[in-house]
């Protein structure tokens, strides 16, 4: 498959009154046609600034400060944040889904009107042929009786229809991918289940690629072909989904796959928490910054910087001096 | 399109190893004109702490071979129409602006804050019989209210600072009883309501120290608004007695030689400009540092 | 669904006498909604809707449901922060759901309550010293400074904070860390019953484990204290749960030993939630069959009628919606209220 979305070292800090943060730290990564990547780490690791940034909805004290973000062969960093270029490129091409529907959405406008704005902004259509690309949509994502719900307003509508809402307006344009940033994290288990599949269906429809930004690892595990793991603004590990749950080589992953309670594990038994907390991202070491909880570490690793991302199997790459016999225990 | 990244304010949440009123000073320090109204303000403090030093002249003394005097090397200001020096009638109107705005936003604060307190606090009855008696109050134009007081009591320094505190009762209570109602939301009141804290520890200890906080800029600028209203009053003949020396009064007295002796009502009004436009600019400045958007960002 | 007033309904069959510390029956928790200028009702949030279950000493019992189940408010009305509209509480042999507010006293020092988010429920303006020690002062445990100041250091060290950080303003701490001063004051004044409402799902995933293990472990040393858990994560609940209970819309739809919910989930709604969770591991997903749900939770305001779930349930019979079901036993502990049972 084409690559559609490569960025290479990306770079966002922010600048806040206890000094910079180094939100995302050189990270590249890319995004193929018609796959679904998984981004997956902790509050504050850089997941969601990252995508922001290929947004380029990045605004003050936040700065991107160096790298390219390739889309369709173009630097989208050679564009201006506001700029027309970007404006076409942001909701039509690549579109986004956050985690608080409710926020998203405008409340003093109809659902109809907002879906529509869209389309008649980005496609140029007439009202009355949006109005019914908007109900098909709405159908499409699973909004009963999406002709007479156009009129309604967001806080008619439950946590999860207003996230159907979003998911139809983000494909309106019919982009190439789709970036969901925590997309199920606010809804109930029941019907996180519904929109992911409803996710999946569609872009599977649009053609589309998904970027599921999340913290669930299930989630990841369920959807996701492709997975980058990040830590402390920066890629620690990435491969295929199997690769990273079957042979993960990054300490952190490793963590990350014990600390989690699964629904089919055996009674009884204990979680390997993963000690300590994440890291200040204002002044870090040189070294690795998962190294102060990590249960693996040698010398090398106190010495030496923080290793480049290094082939460790098929397209799976970890950030670690560590043998990995040693994370076998 | 604003967008905080999540986790921001986490992780710099569990680092800040400054303290709040130090990041508040800074954030207030950074504007200027707020720094000036600081310095005005403590310029009035000063001025009428230390009145009796500063000024060259007894405000009380008459003198009326010299009166109505133009400005001149002995008296800056001039003298008024009973031989008074303007400028030592100024330095102490300072004092009296300084007492009744400090009794009076006193008074109404404690007084109000309370009420706003308890309203907010336990709700149901006692919030509506409060909250309605405090609309009522509002409905009545401040200074007409402060009038009607004053014209029942009388003139005078404390009944001025009573009619002033009573039209300013309203706005400390409703400001307190919509922080009260925000700060109780919070976890941490059902906390206190499970380990069995009492209401008075709940109120005094929980609620109110969260809850101050806006009301700080409503007491600073509320200040330089009751030295206003009582130059009002005072100019209206229902302050203070001619006695003393009163911004207001000394208007009121001037405006009859406003084209011979113009410094009379200029000199008190210039000081009562410069103070309310410290006060208010202090206030502002106070708005901006204790927004809680701004915390981290800045 | 379950029998409104049948008293056995849930319970065990072979708890009984002083070891069940809690035993609440058909507890009904309804919110009014006042209108107008009388605030007159006009109807009622049926937030609990007859809900019965027992909890023994030193046992964990999970209470997992979707948001607006009910659960956290079944967790308030136990420790009387709501006063239940109908049904019984009886807390260590005492009747607790009608004393009024003064005779709350003893009830507040033997339970304890642990909040979802950790930044709401400390005291922004209190150190962390002070937020521990508050329920100690309030029902007057230590008699002086010296033993206050000790057994805060304990408490401290029990969760696993530096008692040097006492002083320290809940603004210094991260959020793991502001949990564990949470539990800290959940501790203080020994209770034998800590309700813990989502106490993990506001925190990040490798801080989750370092509180739940935390829970464990307390519990574990402590023998005689039980907690109830809260959480809409099932995997979660089960894993730190010995019996677990599954809410829907203000009833329990099933009730039974964690290992068995999972091995044998009976009610359709168990089942799809069950379903719902996505396991960690790619192989099993890949050939894992799932029950995706169709609409979404009713309001509790207008609950359909019959079996609160029918118009969700993939089994649905033409009497679910006539029949509330009430609850039975189809093994041994293992209570379903489903009338297809």
């Amino acid at each position: 498959m084409a690559t559609i979305l490569e960025v290479k070292n990306l770079r966002t800090q922010f600048r806040t009154f206890a000094g910079v943060v180094k939100a995302v730290d050189d990270a590249s990564f890319r995004i193929d046609e018609q796959e679904i990547v998984g981004v997956v780490g902790e509050s504050g690791c850089g997941k969601s600034v990252s995508q922001l940034s290929v947004m380029r909805l990045i605004s003050r004290p936040g700065e991107i400060t160096s790298g390219q973000i390739l889309f369709e062969g173009q630097d989208l960093m050679k564009y201006e944040a506001n700029g027309p270029e970007m404006r076409s490129v942001r909701g039509a091409k690549i579109a986004m889904v956050f985690q608080e529907p409710m926020t998203s959405l405008n409340p003093v406008l109809t659902i109809g009107r907002q879906v529509t704005e869209m389309l008649e902004l980005h496609l140029r259509m007439t009202k009355d042929v949006a109005r019914g690309r908007a109900i098909e949509l709405l159908d499409m994502v699973g909004i009963p009786a999406a002709e007479t719900r156009l009129d309604d307003y967001p806080h008619q509508f439950s946590g999860g229809m207003r996230q159907r809402v979003m998911v139809a307006m983000a494909l309106s344009c019919n982009p190439r991918i789709l970036i969901a940033d925590e997309p199920t994290t606010s809804l109930d288990v029941t019907t996180q289940a519904q929109l992911l599949e409803l996710m999946k269906e569609m872009i599977g429809k649009f053609n589309s690629s998904l970027v599921l930004v999340t913290h669930n690892l299930g989630v990841v595990a369920r959807y996701a072909q492709r997975i980058y793991i990040m830590y402390a603004g920066r890629i620690v590990e990435t491969g295929s989904c199997k690769d990273i749950f079957r042979k993960p080589r990054h300490p952190y992953t490793i963590g990350l796959l014990r600390c989690v309670p699964r629904i089919d594990e055996q009674e009884g038994k204990t979680l390997d928490s993963i000690k300590g907390l994440p890291p200040d991202l204002i002044d870090m070491p040189r070294n690795c910054a998962f190294l102060p909880r990590c249960p693996y570490a040698i010398d090398r690793c106190r010495v030496e910087p923080w290793p480049d991302l290094e082939l460790v199997g098929d397209e799976h790459y970890a950030r670690c001096f560590i043998n990995p016999e040693e994370m076998q225990r | 399109m604003a967008i905080q990244p999540e986790g921001m304010a986490t992780f710099q949440e569990s680092r800040r190893q400054y303290s709040e009123w130090r990041r508040i000073a800074q954030v207030y320090l950074r504007r200027k004109v707020s720094v000036l109204g600081l310095v005005i303000i403590v310029g009035l403090i000063v001025t009428a702490i230390f009145a009796p030093l500063l000024a060259p002249y007894d405000p009380t003394v008459t003198d009326v071979v010299n009166k109505l005097q133009q400005p001149s090397s002995a008296h800056w200001f001039g003298t008024d129409q009973v031989g008074r020096d303007v400028l030592s009638r100024v330095i102490y109107g300072a004092r009296t602006s300084l007492l009744i705005a400090l009794g009076a936003m006193g008074l109404a604060a404690v007084i109000g804050q309370t009420l706003g307190l308890i309203a907010g606090y336990f709700g149901g009855w006692r919030f509506h019989i409060i909250m309605r008696i405090m609309d009522a109050l509002m409905a009545i134009p401040r200074i007409v209210l402060a009038i009607m007081v004053s014209a029942v009591l009388g003139g005078g320094v404390r009944n001025l600072i009573l009619a002033l505190g009573i039209a300013m009762v309203a706005g400390q209570a409703r400001m307190m009883c919509g922080q009260v109602l925000t700060v109780k939301q919070n976890d941490y009141i059902l906390a206190g309501r499970t380990i069995g804290v009492n209401h008075l520890r709940m109120m005094l200890r929980h609620i109110y120290p969260n809850a101050f906080q806006p009301l700080l800029v409503m007491v600073t600028v509320g200040l330089g608004m009751t030295i206003m209203s009582e130059a009002a009053l005072s100019f209206l003949g229902l302050g203070i007695s001619a006695q003393t020396a009163a911004w207001g009064s000394m208007i009121s007295d001037g405006q009859n030689y406003l084209f011979s002796n113009p410094v009379l009502s200029i000199a008190p009004g210039v000081a009562i400009g410069l103070v309310v436009f410290g006060f208010n600019m202090a206030g502002d400045g106070l708005r901006d540092a204790l927004d809680p958007r701004l915390r981290g960002v800045v | 669904m379950s029998a409104q007033g049948k008293s056995e309904t849930g319970s065990r069959s072979h708890t009984q006498g002083d070891n069940v510390i809690l035993d609440v029956r058909n507890l009904k928790v309804y919110f009014p909604i006042l209108r107008g200028l009388l605030r007159r009702k006009v109807a009622d949030v049926k937030a609990v809707d007859g809900v019965t279950f027992d909890l023994e000493r030193g046992e964990i019992f999970g209470l997992v449901g979707e948001s607006g189940c009910g659960k956290t408010t079944v967790g308030r009305a136990i420790i009387r922060v709501y006063k239940p509209t109908e049904g019984t509480i009886v807390f260590e042999g005492q009747d607790i759901s009608t004393l009024p507010e003064k005779d709350l006293g003893p009830l507040r020092s033997k339970m304890s309550l642990i909040f979802q988010d950790p930044y709401s429920s400390l005291d922004p303006r209190q150190a962390a010293g002070d937020i521990v020690g508050e329920p100690m002062l309030t029902h007057k445990m230590v008699k002086a400074k010296s033993e206050y100041r000790d057994r805060v250091d304990d408490l401290f060290r029990m969760v696993g904070l530096d008692p040097g950080m006492g002083n320290r303003y809940p603004h210094e701490f991260s959020g793991g860390q502001r949990q564990r001063i949470g539990i800290a004051r959940a501790l203080a004044c020994n209770p034998s019953l800590i309700i813990c409402d989502e106490p993990i799902s506001a925190l990040d995933v490798s801080i989750q484990a370092q509180i739940i293990n935390l829970l464990k472990d307390l519990q574990a040393r402590f023998k005689d204290l039980s907690y109830m858990f809260i959480a809409h994560d099932l995997a979660v609940v089960k894993h730190i749960s010995g019996r677990i209970a599954v809410m829907y819309l203000g009833h329990i739809v099933e009730i039974t030993t964690a290992r068995e919910l999972y091995r044998n989930p009976v009610h359709p709604y168990t089942r799809a939630l069950l379903s719902a969770i996505p396991i960690p591991d790619p192989y099993i997903e890949e050939t894992r069959e799932r029950t995706i749900l169709t609409g979404e939770v009713p309001s509790p305001l207008h609950p359909p009628p019959g079996c609160v779930f029918h118009r969700r349930c993939p089994a649905v019979t033409p009497d679910c919606s006539k029949v509330a079901p009430t609850s039975k036993e189809v093994s041994p502990d293992h209570w379903v209220a489903c009338i297809r049972i």
